[in-house]
């Protein structure tokens, strides 16, 4: 939802180590970071922050997941893939490498994926050539749903 | 979040920390107890509601001691202190105190153990918010530039506050290792 970015972020970890040189925080074993309604879930996470304080998050897990509520509507996007990356300045999310991009029923796979959650956009790439570890051969893959037509009100003869 | 939190001001203290209970710990009073009376653990001297004070080179700051009171044991060249207190002022730099219900610092100051009610402040400055943190213990080791604790420990600053139990702070890697169920909170709003 579009109110996420201005919602507290609540970060969870098993342990967690911070250079003071770069100011990187690396949070690992069961992850779990909420901001409003999204939820992101990885085995390590590394956060560095903005002079205006909006977090930036790398994921890494097997699968890393993001979930989140899809504004205005009482439905949630879902993505897993073996890295994840969250801008919470633009409120976008790009997932690479079993990337998978669940809208309600519609779903996509491929190498990378980018889903704007402000736009509510998503692009998937697939990996030209052999792509050793998507099993989709770096192809994308779509399933989307078509959309029920709204009847049309019948026209009135009387 | 935590990436801009700078742990390096609690080594300033540390060191300083260590420093001042060493000045403190050399010359010490003439011992209050007559030699004959010491028992094995008993202190050969007390120095009660002190401040020791050291002012560096060029008299732009200082750094303050005080203690309700201070113990020291000739059997091991220990000393233990009631209601340590550390206060560094510094032209251009934001404050940082220490406080502590008891230390305990082994000869030489290698150790010094801090416990109950464990405070350390760096007050608001140079763009940045005040950041306290508290633990219950707190086991120093200058010479390693080394903080640790198996304890509960509570960072907070102006939009975070973050919680674990454990901490390793090294200030020469710069590293700060949060050891089990860590938590935050970040509330750009705060």
């Amino acid at each position: 939802e579009r109110a996420d970015s201005e919602k507290p972020v609540h970060l969870e970890a098993d342990r967690a180590t911070v250079q003071d040189a770069n100011k990187l925080a690396t949070f690992i074993g069961n992850v779990v970071l909420t901001q409003g309604t999204l939820i992101i879930r990885a085995d390590k996470m590394t956060v560095k922050e903005d002079a205006n304080g909006f977090q930036y998050a790398t994921a890494f897990g097997n699968l890393a997941s993001f979930r989140q509520k899809r504004d205005g509507k009482d439905e949630y996007v879902e993505g897993w893939s073996e890295r994840m990356e969250y801008d919470g300045k633009a409120d976008k999310v790009q997932l690479f490498k079993k990337a998978r991009l669940r809208r309600g029923k519609d779903e996509v796979h491929g190498d990378y994926i980018s889903y704007d959650a402000v736009n509510e956009f998503f692009q998937v790439n697939g990996e030209g050539g052999t792509s050793t570890q998507t099993h989709s051969e770096g192809r994308v893959r779509a399933v989307i749903q078509p959309k029920k037509k709204e009847p049309k009100p019948e026209a009135d003869n009387s | 979040m935590m990436g801009h939190l700078r742990f390096g001001f609690l080594f300033v203290i540390v060191a300083l920390f260590a420093s001042l209970l060493t000045l403190l710990n050399q010359d010490g009073p003439t011992p209050l107890l007559a030699p004959e009376s010491i028992s094995v653990r008993a202190p050969d001297y007390v120095v009660e509601d002190f401040s020791a004070i050291r002012t560096d080179e060029n008299d732009a700051g200082y750094k303050m001691l005080l203690g309700k009171k201070m113990v020291h044991y000739p059997d091991d060249d220990s000393a233990e202190l009631e209601q340590p207190r550390l206060i560094t002022i510094e032209p251009g730099k934001p404050s940082v105190q220490l406080q502590a219900d008891n230390a305990k610092m082994s000869a030489e100051g290698e150790d010094i153990y801090l416990s109950g009610n464990v405070v350390i402040v760096r007050n608001a400055g140079k763009g940045r918010g005040e950041t306290i943190l508290t633990t219950s213990l707190l086991h120093l080791i200058p010479d390693q530039d080394i903080a640790r604790t198996d304890k509960p420990v509570e960072i907070t600053e102006t939009n975070a506050t973050i919680r674990a139990i454990g901490m390793e702070m090294n200030n020469r890697t710069g590293h700060t290792e949060l050891l089990s169920q860590v938590k935050v909170v970040h509330d750009k709003k705060r």
